[in-house]
């Protein structure tokens, strides 16, 4: 405890000696969180001059010039300050942090010291978050804490990310934590939202245990972000600019000794074809040969046949972010803006976002009312290539990679006009590309359009009493309210008549476009009402601390989509000047959560810990509207948790000079969770094709079937775990292990078409987790003099396996190739193989050499890793400081096929050139000699055209399944705090400036069978994972530099 | 003591919030679906009307259809596209044709909704027409695939892996069914406000928005007989070797019930526009956008199909001998009525600007009605039936035989179809291809009769529908279709009993093996043998043929 000292304590000392004249040196104490350090001790150096600071942290003190200020207090790092000009000085005392009395923030806003929670909880600085400067909060947790999974799925402008706690819960519902922003939950989406510059740390609150209190959504575990706060007296004001540029680091491997061509000769050589996309021609020998077709006066493009693999990396730009940041803090108000310009690899892509935020609070008395606000628009113009045609032929990267090696395809950027300015044919233009089967890449980035904006205002306010010593009244009313709306324009294009009467993708105008545009709006919001009262209160050894509350929500949305493929202007992209219907639709959710939540806590003499809580919910997305049932609507969970402080409770342990500290922890709790969209009980119908016909309606059954009643998905989650540290915490460790039983799985199950149905929402299935969390922090693992190095590492091994699906059933597809089957992890890939014999070995044709695809599929590695390794070293040498952080994941596969079987087919891919595309005996294989199975070592099959790019090979799935594991030096950084004295005369108005360069992505890994791409990347960021293609983006490496100053 | 108070009052305070917030039914009974119709507020009479549209456009699927046009040459790849291997060298996967299966389970489901729903309300005619063209899907389900799942099919959760039912066991059913469907339609009560009411407009398949309840009712009864009739026929004749079911039996039944068989082509048209476009010309011509879809480019006259009907002078093709100034079946190309021949390399001269395409007697406008199932097959049939002496009445085999060939000319555009008719007649006469009487040409060749009325299904339903011409192929031990003037290039020869035997190389693909014979079915879909894998037969090939097939 520090001593309360009086109202305002003014002990002034003089010096008569003094040279110089003595003046009033006034200040504040405040500490890392800017709160301030009431009874703090400021002295000048090398007297015995001091005074204590008031409640509020200020202090007055007469020094002259050039004396040397002392801050200090109990639990405090000694802070020095020179007195300069000016008549303030303000100071910035750390903690010293002794471990598990650092305070944590839990769930509801609630702070604990670590050592009284029985489960798993780990913080981040901010510091550590912002070392190397990543636009977003995610990416600066990567790879920093045991048990978290941060997966940047996309290198697109958008931050395409999935975050893991503990692997998954939900077999098909969501499995990302929630996300509390000042202790108010907000939507994870909205953490791309959050300026990470104004954060003070992030704790990561691991399991439901530790976030019961907020029933489903914290069963995924939770990220608790607390923002910084200014000095009470002294307004903070902090401004920072960061530039990163972004370059593809990796591309699939390609072949670089076949040029364009799609059929073999007499002899089995490709032939070169030079309106072609598919590379099974010749080989590239360096002569001069045309492209494409001649023009209308036999105009013929000729280029040297040798292959350009580098014009398929300079066709991507160097991306670019800038992000300018400016925050203004006192103690209790906080205001910060921020603007983010992102433009991305893809030309044209840009994204830009605005954000501001507010918080304030004040006091009177027993009652204490607080806010926050924050506005963030954001404005984006990506590539829409995807959203037209069949979402492939029109997608740029897909059109790049589909270019022959020979071809000089960033000669090809200005494709509008017929002819160039000297009157040459432009060959660019559709009229004249080359390629008679795909759109010059070019013209896909221009002509498919995505431009968007979107708001989201989330806030709250909070009101507090105090209503005696140990009771305290919470009323929280938050909310979150977004607008968004989008128009995906595709614009016309009709191939002339020369180019109809000679190009095949123009013949019979297949390849002309109308105009077409789809145009979304949505507003969303989401009302929170929260009412909680805790209680503390001592009895004898026993300190009782409970808390009981009650929660309200209602979730409202409305989205509206419009859209016409045949518009009357070419580029007047207004449904309104359509031709024929447009196509609408209409959507309204509403849903409701009511909870009834409690918690009591016991400590025993400061070292024994026990909590227990429980949760009542209630859940309109359960309901039945035609056969309303409340008993089916509400559900019970409960928890509870331990920690024992063997530090505190065994004396040998408490003197001992070796451990400073010593923890054992144990938790158990429940989670219902209704993973279930609004109106998810009954079978819907959509309009059948082309209806409504007039006034003739008519309606088809959907897919997707539906039954008349679920239960919530419950999760068990079972910890026990150690912390301890050595030597005043230099050494620490912390270790968990986990299991979680995850039952009641709502699971979309594909089904046999003859049910009526391709699909089945079903409560399904049971799976659990088991898991095992390390963290080893060495801090400092070295201090010589003024260097000081940090080593921390984190490990993580997590699987899971499904023990029971419904009676019947031992395997459920969950779509993308994933599969839910029992007996196995979540999810394991079933992929097609070649026929095999038993010993493993490829059967083939004892004539052709050819093997056939077996179309019974089977199972073939999972889609989640089960090692995850982070390791950070930082070193610290007097003003600057360099961080490195790696990470490794292992232990799951990706599958390929969906692009890398098409770019088999094409011929480009490095696959397809093997063997130079001779015959060659199939590897591992056998034949049959009509008795038995034998070793092939002399049936040569086909090697060119007519294996790689037929079914043959491309249908046998497992020729794309490749290991996803990974090595990646995911961040490092130098950072330098400048030396204030070099700012001369503005000494006293600059507090510190701070210059950083910092790298992402810097190298990556991989197993040598991976040519295709980053094995974190995704087609999608929902469940079904591991399935990567040209949905994504190239990988990139991205740099930065980045000032910060404090004024 | 006020200690005790106020901590009993907290809970108390917590509970006067809940019940202040309520929590009451009315409060979370907020879980009705405002978006869409769900299986509590849908009505059957809004799921007929999508229905009929679907099982139109499940006869105009390129996906499930385009493969058959080619093996049964009518149509092959242009050059504008690269070869289509697994199907040109008829190694086809289960991933292939999986339309028909999808398509045609999709929409039995709604049917059975229709059936479920009209038959709760009483609404018999809804009820009626649900069971015939549930049986019509199934009919197609067993030609394509023969065994499928029928009897524990469209249960939904009520059955997630349905059993396979054996396909002439699903034929025998299928019979009953359409015969209660007849029954419930004729005895159906057509007023203006009962549960049948609005059926003469929601029935877009034979009903009648212009004439309303009183002058349509009677004449959509009958139709929908003939065409019950009709589709048992088809049935009857697909199984005329199987004796387990019984011929004179079945013809008895339509004859007891009276309303013969289709003399006019059964057509959907809920209302086509060129926005809406009917599916076969959306498919195939103008797409809802005003674009050319691939299937236009793709597809292209089949070399040897093509000559095989100017040959004959067939006026639904051909302006060289007789009355068409148009040809019907086929665009011109640049270069004329010019063919590519099945599996020909992607080379200039058969890219689809150059040789002919899809022609405007299929494709016909984009508000035009779709064909569903034509007079011209019912008339075939029954010449069949006539021949086999299944059918012992009425007009003769050849009578009926020359109406549908007449029926097909009225469909496709033919100008003067009855004096084209009779030019075509003359002009290939002693040719078994058209002439019924005609004797046979060489040893080894058939003479008329069946061979001829197969031919002329073949020539009668390119494009119409081609899974009847498969199914021939399949189950008729001959074909004459090969021996005639033009027919030099051939895909298909005349082979020895037993079937159709492949001709000439049809790929360029040198994976063919030699002998390869077109496949007899498709391959169950991939997603039974990853779905429903216990009841999916095992070791099916491309050669595992259907119950019917004699083959």
């Amino acid at each position: 405890m520090r001593k309360i000292a009086s109202l305002f304590t003014m002990l002034m000392l003089f010096s008569a000696l003094a040279f110089g004249q003595n003046r009033t040196i006034t200040g504040t104490v405040t500490n890392e969180r800017g709160e301030a350090v009431p009874g703090a001790t400021v002295s000048i150096k090398g007297t015995r001059t001091g005074v204590s600071a008031d409640n509020n942290g200020q202090f007055r003190i007469l020094a002259k010039t050039g004396d040397i200020l002392v801050a200090s207090s109990s639990g405090m790092e000694t802070t020095e300050s020179t007195v300069g000009a000016g008549s303030t000085i303000n100071f910035s005392v750390k903690t010293i942090v002794i471990a598990g009395t650092e305070v944590v923030v839990t769930a509801l806003g609630q702070t604990r010291q670590p050592k009284e929670l029985g489960y798993a909880v780990s913080k981040v600085k901010a510091a550590e978050l912002t070392q190397a400067k990543s636009v977003n909060l995610q990416n600066g947790l990567t790879g920093k804490v045991s048990g978290l999974n941060v997966q940047t799925t996309n290198s697109g402008v958008f931050a395409d990310t999935r975050i893991t706690l503990r692997g998954i819960r939900s077999l098909t519902g969501n499995n990302q934590p929630m996300l509390i922003l000042d202790g108010v939950p907000i939507a994870l989406a909205y953490i791309s939202s959050i300026n990470p510059n104004d954060i003070t740390d992030v704790t990561i609150l691991k399991s439901a245990s530790a976030t019961a209190i907020y029933g489903p959504d914290g069963a995924n575990g939770a990220l608790v972000i607390t923002t910084k706060k200014g000095s009470r007296t002294k307004p903070q004001i902090s401004v920072g600019h960061t530039t990163q540029i972004e370059r593809v680091s990796f591309m699939p491997e390609l072949q670089t000794q076949f040029g364009s061509g799609s059929s073999v000769d007499q002899f089995g050589y490709g032939v070169y074809d030079p309106i072609e996309n598919q590379c099974y021609g010749d080989e590239f020998d360096g002569s001069i040969r045309q492209i494409g077709r001649d023009g209308p006066n036999g105009e013929q493009y000729l280029v040297p046949y040798t292959a350009l693999p580098k014009e398929k990396l300079k066709f991507w730009n160097t991306g670019m972010t800038n992000q300018t940041d400016i925050s203004f803090s006192t103690g209790d108000f906080y205001l910060s803006a921020q603007n983010v310009l992102i433009e991305g690899i893809q030309p044209k892509d840009v994204n830009r976002r605005v954000s501001l935020h507010m918080a304030a609070n004040k006091e009177y008395g027993k009652f204490k009312a607080s806010y926050s606000l924050n506005y963030t628009k954001g404005n984006y113009d990506i590539n829409a290539s995807q959203q037209f045609d069949n979402g492939r032929d029109y997608v740029p990267y897909w059109n790049l990679v589909n270019t022959p090696m020979q071809i000089p395809v960033t000669r090809f950027k200005n494709w509008q006009g017929d002819r160039n300015a000297d009157g040459t044919i432009n060959w660019a233009n559709p009229n004249y590309y080359f390629n008679d089967y795909y759109y010059n890449p070019y013209f896909g980035i221009d002509n498919f359009r995505q431009v968007g904006r979107s708001e989201d205002v989330f806030g709250n306010f909070e009101l507090n009493l105090k209503a005696t010593s140990w009771l305290n009244l919470t009323y929280r009313l938050g909310a979150t309210i977004s607008n968004a709306s989008s128009k995906a324009t595709q614009g016309a294009w009709t191939f002339s008549p020369f180019a109809k009467d000679h190009k095949s993708q123009a013949a019979g105008g297949a390849g002309d476009l109308p105009s077409a545009a789809r145009d979304a709006s949505g507003t969303s919001s989401r009302i929170n009402s929260e009412f909680f009262a805790t209680a503390k209160k001592t009895i004898g050894d026993f300190k009782l601390d409970a808390l009981v509350g009650q929660s309200f929500r209602e979730d409202n949305s409305k989205n509206i989509n419009t859209s016409s493929d045949n518009l009357a202007f070419p580029a007047l992209f207004n449904i309104i000047g359509r031709k024929g219907d447009a196509v609408v639709n209409e959507g309204n959710f509403k849903s409701r959560l009511m909870r009834f939540f409690g918690k009591v806590g016991i400590n025993y003499n400061n070292w024994a810990f026990l909590e227990l809580t429980g949760s009542y919910d209630v859940n309109s997305r359960l309901a039945n509207f035609y056969d309303f049932n409340f008993a089916d609507i509400n559900y019970f969970y409960p928890g509870a948790s331990l920690s024992v402080l063997l530090s505190e409770a065994i004396p040998a342990i408490k003197n001992s000079k070796v451990i400073s500290y010593l923890k054992l922890r144990g938790a158990y709790s429940k989670t219902g969770n209704v993973n279930l969209g609004t109106y998810g009980l009954e079978n819907t119908y959509g309009l059948g094709g082309g209806f409504p016909y007039g006034t003739l309606v008519g309606y088809t059954s959907r897919n997707l079937l539906r039954l008349p009643t679920y239960q919530p998905e419950f999760v068990k989650n079972k910890e026990v775990g150690f912390e301890v540290s050595f030597l005043k915490n230099r050494i620490s460790f912390e270790a968990t292990a986990y299991s979680q039983q995850n039952s009641n799985q709502i699971v979309d199950v594909a089904y046999s078409g003859a049910t009526g149905f391709t699909q089945a929402r079903l409560n399904a299935a049971t799976f659990d987790n088991d898991g095992l969390e390390v963290d080893l922090k060495l801090t400092p693992l070295v201090k010589i003099r003024n260097v000081s190095i940090d080593l921390k590492a984190n490990y993580t091994y997590q699987t899971n396996e499904v023990t029971q699906i419904i009676e019947g059933v031992d395997q459920l597809g969950i779509g993308n190739g994933n599969f839910v089957i029992v007996g196995q992890p979540a999810y394991t890939f079933q992929l097609s193989d070649y026929a095999r014999d038993d010993q493993g070995r490829v059967i083939v044709n004892a004539s052709t050499g050819l093997p056939t695809v077996d179309p019974t599929i089977k199972k073939f590695g999972q889609t989640a890793p089960n090692h995850l390794l982070g390791i950070s070293l930082g070193v610290t040498w007097k003003d600057i400081t360099f961080s490195v952080v790696a990470d490794y994941r292992a232990g799951a596969q990706i599958y390929t096929g969906n692009w890398a079987s098409g770019m088999d087919f094409s011929g480009i891919s490095k696959r397809s050139g093997q063997n130079s595309r001779q015959p060659f005996i199939m590897p591992n294989s056998s034949y049959f000699d009509g008795t038995k199975y034998v070793e092939n070592t002399n049936i040569y099959m086909t090697g060119g055209y007519n294996f790689w790019s037929q079914a043959v090979n491309t249908e046998a799935n497992t020729n794309y399944l490749v290991s996803a594991d990974f090595w990646k030096i995911r961040e490092a950084s130098i950072s330098w705090n400048l030396p204030l004295k070099w700012f001369g005369f503005t000494k006293n108005a600059v507090k510190g400036v701070n210059i950083t360069l910092s790298g992402r992505n810097l190298f990556m890994f991989l197993p040598k069978t991976n040519e295709w791409t980053d094995p974190e990347f995704s087609n999608s960021i929902g469940n079904a994972q591991g399935v990567t293609g040209f949905e994504t983006l190239p990988p990139t490496r991205i740099f930065g530099a980045s000032i910060n100053i404090q004024l | 003591m006020k200690l005790k108070k106020l901590i009993y009052s907290i809970p108390l305070a917590v509970i006067l919030v809940a019940a202040a917030t309520g929590c009451r039914k009315s409060q979370f009974n907020i879980n009705k679906n405002v978006n869409d119709p769900t299986d509590s507020t849908v009505t059957y009479d809004v799921v007929l009307p999508a229905a009929l549209h679907t099982s139109g456009a499940i006869m105009a699927s390129p996906g499930s259809w385009g493969p058959i046009q080619n093996w049964m040459g009518f149509w092959a790849r242009s050059g504008t596209y690269a070869p289509n291997v697994i199907e040109e060298t008829y190694q086809i996967t289960t991933n292939f044709g999986n339309a028909v299966w999808n398509n045609c389970y999709d929409n039995n489901y709604d049917y059975n909704i229709v059936q479920l729903k009209a038959n709760v309300a009483g609404a018999t005619f809804y009820e009626g027409i649900a069971r015939i063209m549930k049986a019509h899907n199934f009919q197609i389900l067993v030609d394509v695939y023969g065994n499928v799942p029928y009897s524990q099919a469209l249960k939904g959760s009520g059955n997630p892996t349905p059993a396979y039912d054996n396909g002439l066991a699903i034929y025998q059913a299928l019979f009953r069914e359409i015969d209660a469907g007849i029954a419930l339609i004729k005895n159906a009560v057509v007023t203006a406000d009962n549960t049948n009411k609005d059926i003469w407009k929601n029935d877009i398949l034979f009903g009648d928005p212009v004439n309303g309840v009183v002058g349509s009712v009677p004449a959509m009864k009958v139709k929908w007989a003939k065409f019950g009739n009709s589709l048992k026929l088809r049935m009857l004749i697909h199984a005329y070797a199987v004796g387990a079911i019984n011929k004179a039996t079945e013809i008895g039944i339509i004859n007891t019930e009276g309303s013969g068989y289709l003399e006019e082509d059964a057509l959907v048209q809920p209302g086509y526009k060129s926005d809406k476009p009917m599916p076969f010309h959306a498919n195939y011509k103008t797409d809802a956008a005003g674009g050319t879809p691939a299937n236009q480019v793709y597809y292209a006259a089949n070399k040897w199909g093509i000559d095989y009907y100017k040959g004959d002078g067939d006026p639904r093709v051909t302006n060289l001998a007789f009355a068409a100034a148009t040809p019907r079946l086929y665009d011109a190309g640049a270069n004329g009525l010019v063919g590519v021949p099945y599996g020909a390399p992607p080379i200039g001269a058969n890219v689809r600007a150059n040789v002919a395409g899809i022609g405007v007697g299929l494709y016909k406008t984009s508000s035009s009605p779709q064909m569903f199932f034509s007079a011209a097959e019912a008339y075939f049939l029954r010449s069949e039936a006539r021949q086999r002496g299944f059918i012992t009445t009425g007009p003769t085999a050849q009578q009926l035989m020359e109406s549908g060939i007449l029926s097909s000319f009225t469909y496709l555009g033919v100008p003067s179809p009855a004096a084209a008719l009779s030019a075509y007649l003359a002009y290939n006469a002693t040719y078994a291809d058209v002439d019924f009487t005609a004797g046979p040409l060489a040893a080894g060749y058939p003479s008329g009769g069946i061979a001829t009325i197969i031919s002329q299904k073949w020539f009668a339903l390119n494009g119409i529908n081609t899974l009847e011409v498969w199914t021939d192929y399949r189950r008729v031990p001959f074909s004459s279709v090969s021996t005639l003037p033009g027919a030099s290039t051939t895909n298909f020869t005349y082979g020895t009993a037993g079937g159709y035997a492949a001709g000439p190389v049809l790929s360029v693909s040198p994976q063919l093996p030699p002998g390869s014979k077109i496949p007899v079915r498709y391959l169950y879909p991939q997603s039974e043998y990853n779905y429903n894998p216990a009841n999916v037969p095992q070791g099916i090939l491309p050669t595992s043929r259907v119950f019917w097939d004699i083959n």
